[in-house]
């Protein structure tokens, strides 16, 4: 169920019928408790009553004997107009409406006779009770409990009283007289009113818990729909969000408070996205611009070239810088490529490199086109010089340094390296000779570093993009570069900063400073 | 007319100077920011292609100080970049036009050609003299309705004199204006191409269009003799 809307409506129409489930259940819980003591109650009270008649049959205890058949000990009798009456079954009821419900039977302690006149018997659990004296008989003595009596060919499920108890003392009887006989008596009578009330209470509450939560069910998908209605606007928000607007948040006003964090997270997000498109627009414009030059000598040769009929040689000669100037945009695209490759984790990745280790390994790469130009490198490392910073991205810009320094040297000289580790970061001086190298050509190297040699540039050897992408890495990893000639040397200067982890978002305001 | 091309990218510039040689103008070269200053500083130049990434001083400084000299020249700025700020800027320094790389080499001659109509104050492409009739467009005249073949220098020195119809034009602005730094003729070479130009554009039946000012140069009028 993928659906909060769903899920609120099911929670809460579970919990409500639980509710009135368990609220029914205590209802009838409580009628029936009540509905039952009062049942007891009237079996003590029958009891009370009518123990008397029942003494005067089982023990003799003086005066004339009362009218009716005598009781005898085991009969399951019932008492009409709250006398006993004849045994139950033999004679039939004169008017259902005066009968009364109640049956009993009575043993004496010792008898071990069973009653069999009936299709029922009461138990006779009362051989277990304390035995009481007759006058102590009330509520609270003996115990209760539940049977199913078979009347007259009916189940009907009822409730028993059993009491043990001793017969009164006849007043003015001898001391020496032994003690008077215990007696067991089982009261029952059928609780078919109770279980019907209960039924008739159980059918109402039903029927008023089915339209409660009926009606509560309506209320609720129109409650849970308002409540959810902030979740509906910001969907409407973000579907018309300007995708050109994106660090400019969503504009909702005073979002409910269960939707701050996420409308906090997701302004956050977008504006890291902003940033990341910002960045990649400039990254593509200033690949848009690199092309462009080199395109556009390409166009110009060959319009010119097809403006009008001309020798053959000219063709060649036009061919030949056609091509020269398309191998050199692949290199410039082979490296824009990889610094896109470079630049595709939208996060730096904080981790700590020697610095040193990886200049020695740039310079490795290009040793022996070092080489092949005579060209030495004379290093003054201070190692370790672990830096915190984007590993991957370093490496790259060191050995797009080195590159430049190995192909843009004087042939047969030194290319210097001297890396400090100074106070919350390191120094990198990467110099060598350039004695055509001009104030100017330090100051424009950044920008359009293949022009500042356009013979070289032209016949494609060096696309020079490297330097330009790798001020803006620097700038990302938080540091500065700068080149100077002077005296016949050129020379960069890289200062990087210890970035603390976790890095700030790449392309966010405070990560280019 | 004469151009100075002003671009560091010799694939670039080297087609840019010859196409616009091939349209019989006479154009200089200038690989940076400096020289070019330098050409354009003493020669009046009628149009400058300027690239605005330039070694040396960069294509607004060449510019602005152009300008701060009270050279007049009708600027084409050539840049890589299109971006609406680099535009508004090289206008408000005085560039005259603007055309983003990678262009086309028509729209470019097209380009110059405007611009010379408008240092020359003129707005249509045709200009007529008397029976003479250019198209500067084309680079074609008629005289009297009908084509007549001129070549390339022919056309330019006749070009000149008809966007300076009526006014007296020396021989000097004639070397100046359609002679560059390459050319290796002697100043007499004008007289024998104006000699050219009036067997090609008289007619025994009409006024004379090429009039000759002794001692100080040449008309181009539809008045004559006048």
């Amino acid at each position: 169920m993928n659906s909060i809307r769903a899920r609120l409506n099911l929670g809460i129409l579970v919990v409500l019928a639980l509710v009135f489930v368990g609220g029914g259940w205590a209802v009838i819980r409580s009628l029936r408790a009540g509905m039952e003591r009062e049942v007891e109650r009237s079996l003590y009270a029958f009891l009370r009553s009518e123990a008397g008649p029942i003494l005067h049959d089982l023990l003799p205890l003086g005066g004339p004997p009362p009218r009716g058949p005598r009781f005898e000990e085991g009969e399951l009798r019932r008492p009409l107009f709250g006398r006993p009456d004849g045994p139950l079954g033999r004679e039939p009821l004169r008017d259902p409406a005066q009968r009364t419900d109640f049956v009993y039977q009575v043993w004496r302690d010792t008898s071990s006779r069973r009653s069999l006149i009936l299709e029922t018997e009461l138990p006779r659990v009362a051989a277990e009770l304390e035995v009481v004296d007759f006058e102590a008989l009330r509520p609270g003595v003996g115990t209760c409990l539940d049977l199913v009596l078979e009347l007259q060919g009916e189940r009907l499920p009822a409730r028993a009283l059993a009491v043990r108890f001793r017969a009164p003392e006849r007043p003015g009887a001898p001391r020496e007289r032994p003690l008077a006989p215990v007696l067991e008596l089982v009261v029952a009578r059928p609780t078919r009113e109770v279980e019907q009330t209960l039924a008739a209470a159980r059918r109402v509450l039903l029927l008023a818990g089915g339209i409660g939560l009926a009606a509560a069910s309506l209320l609720l998908l129109g409650v849970v729909r308002r409540g959810l209605r902030p979740l509906e606007d910001l969907r409407r928000t973000l579907a018309t969000l300007d995708t050109a607007q994106l660090g400019a948040g969503l504009g909702l006003a005073d979002p409910v408070r269960e939707l701050q964090p996420v409308v906090a997270q997701l302004e956050a997000l977008l504006r890291r996205v902003q940033g990341e498109m910002r960045r990649e627009q400039s990254f593509s414009a200033d690949a848009a611009h690199e092309l462009r030059t080199p395109l556009a000598g390409i166009r110009a040769t060959l319009e010119v070239l097809l403006a009008r009929q001309r020798e053959p040689e000219a063709y060649e000669r036009g061919a030949r810088e056609s091509l020269a100037i398309a191998r050199q945009m692949q290199a410039l695209v082979e490296r824009l490529l990889v610094f896109a490759r470079e630049r595709g984790t939208a996060r730096l990745e904080v981790a700590e490199l020697d610095v040193s280790e990886a200049l020695e390994r740039a310079w490795g790469t290009f040793s022996e086109r070092a080489r092949g130009r005579g060209l030495r490198l004379e290093a003054t490392l201070e190692r370790p010089a672990a830096l915190r910073t984007d590993p991957r991205l370093l490496e790259r810009v060191l050995s797009n340094l080195v590159e430049n320094a190995v192909c843009h040297a004087d042939a047969d000289g030194t290319v210097e390296a001297s890396l400090r580790r100074e106070a919350g970061g390191i120094r990198l001086l990467l110099s060598n000779a350039a004695r055509a190298a001009t104030p100017e050509t330090a100051e424009r190297a950044f920008d359009a570093f293949w022009r500042a040699d356009p013979a070289r540039a032209a016949v494609g050897e060096h696309a020079g993009l490297g330097l330009s992408l790798c001020q803006r890495v620097v700038e990302e990893l938080g540091g500065h570069v700068r080149a100077r000639a002077e005296e016949g040397r050129f020379t960069i200067e890289l200062e990087l900063p210890d970035l603390d982890p976790p890095a700030p978002a790449r392309g966010s305001p405070e990560a280019r400073g | 007319m004469r151009i100075l091309v002003v671009e560091d990218y010799s694939p670039v510039r080297n087609a840019v100077v010859q196409s616009l040689r091939e349209d019989g103008h006479s154009v200089d070269e200038a690989a940076d920011g400096t020289q070019g200053l330098a050409a354009a500083a003493h020669t009046p130049y009628d149009v400058l292609v300027l690239d605005l990434m330039l070694p040396g001083t960069n294509g607004l400084e060449v510019l602005r100080r152009l300008r701060a000299q009270g050279v007049e020249s009708q600027v084409l700025i050539l840049t890589a970049r299109d971006a609406v700020e680099d535009r508004v800027k090289g206008l408000d320094l005085g560039a005259d036009d603007f055309l983003t790389k990678p262009f086309a080499m028509e729209e470019l001659r097209a380009r110059v050609r405007a611009l010379l109509r408008r240092a020359y104050g003129k707005k249509k492409p045709v200009l007529t003299i008397g029976h003479l009739e250019l198209d500067m467009a084309s680079r074609r005249a008629r005289v009297d309705g009908d084509a007549i073949e001129l070549t390339a220098r022919e056309y330019a020195l006749l070009e000149y004199l008809a966007l300076r119809a009526g006014e007296v034009v020396t021989r000097t602005d004639i070397w100046t204006h359609l002679y560059d730094e390459t050319s290796d003729s002697t100043s007499n070479v004008v007289d024998v191409y104006i000699g050219y130009l009036r067997k090609k554009i008289e007619r025994p039946d009409r006024p004379r269009l090429l009039v000759t000012r002794r001692g100080e140069g040449y008309v181009l009028d539809a008045g004559g003799a006048a």
